[in-house]
């Protein structure tokens, strides 16, 4: 299966439901599946909910052994998405580290488990994991995470996942 | 009669979902409704956080959320949120 697309920010839950009828026709080993639906599902309400993007671009790739994810979106950022609810992180490390440690952006006094969850599932199948915002570049791998300033500044948020397609005991690491 | 909300989709991701059945629950003035699931395969995390979250809200107004047919996928998610919920509720408090 393989996804190349660039959406905008209305076309997203609809999206979202033809995508995950996609994957669900995949044959993957046990648990894998439901990971992978649920990092879709995650990250774009993140994109719908935070982001105020208005272009998204898509990319999986799932070959038999392999699984490759990314999204990007032109949206304000993890740092400026928590402005609104009054949280202040004082550069892009510190929001990245926020996201990755479950703090919501939401209002509320509420724990945010997009990013933290897809973290520890993609960490259990030993996969990669990173997340770059505004100049800053979080790569996760094998329980380290590795913080990098880029030369250039992206607009909104970036996420690529790449993993080995396995079964996964997926609800254990959702809880 | 029994208040029914029937779900038309098989993959359900956003909170917005769940708050559109508290809004129709509420304009309704129902005082139970069911949800019935038969239809749906996969929810996300986010999804079952704000359907837990709005249960606890309309009971505390007495009014009562059920689920009924429930896919594995719909069940187990329903309960890991749960129990993570739980969770999270003790390291606050």
């Amino acid at each position: 299966m393989e996804l190349r697309k660039k959406y905008k920010r209305q076309q997203l839950e609809l999206e979202w439901e033809r995508i995950s009828g996609k994957i669900q026709k995949q044959s993957f080993p046990s648990g894998f599946g439901q990971y992978v639906l649920y990092i879709l599902g995650e990250l774009f309400m993140n994109i719908i909910e935070h982001a105020e993007a208005q272009k998204i671009k898509l990319n999986i790739k799932v070959s038999k052994k392999k699984f490759h994810f990314s999204v990007s979106d032109d949206g304000k950022g993890i740092r400026k998405s928590y402005h609104k609810n009054e949280l202040f992180p004082k550069d892009d490390k510190s929001a990245i580290e926020f996201a990755l440690g479950g703090l919501s952006s939401k209002s509320g006094k509420e724990r945010g488990f997009g990013f933290y969850s897809i973290r520890k599932l993609t960490e259990a199948i030993n996969g990669n994991f990173s997340i770059a915002s505004g100049n800053m570049e979080a790569t996760i791998s094998k329980n380290s995470i590795l913080y990098r300033r880029m030369n250039n500044t992206i607009p909104g948020v970036a996420v690529n996942i790449n993993s080995p397609v396995m079964s996964i005991d997926f609800y254990n690491y959702i809880k | 009669m029994k208040n029914e909300i029937k779900i038309r989709k098989k993959f359900i991701g956003f909170r917005n979902d769940a708050v559109d059945f508290k809004r129709k629950i509420l304009r309704n003035q129902w005082k139970s409704v069911d949800l019935n699931f038969s239809e749906v395969v996969f929810i996300t995390g986010a999804f079952a956080d704000e359907l837990l979250k709005i249960k606890g809200e309309l009971s505390t107004g007495g009014i009562r959320i059920s689920f009924s047919h429930l896919g594995p996928d719909v069940k187990k998610m329903i309960s890991a949120v749960e129990k993570r919920k739980l969770r999270w509720t003790k390291l606050k408090n």
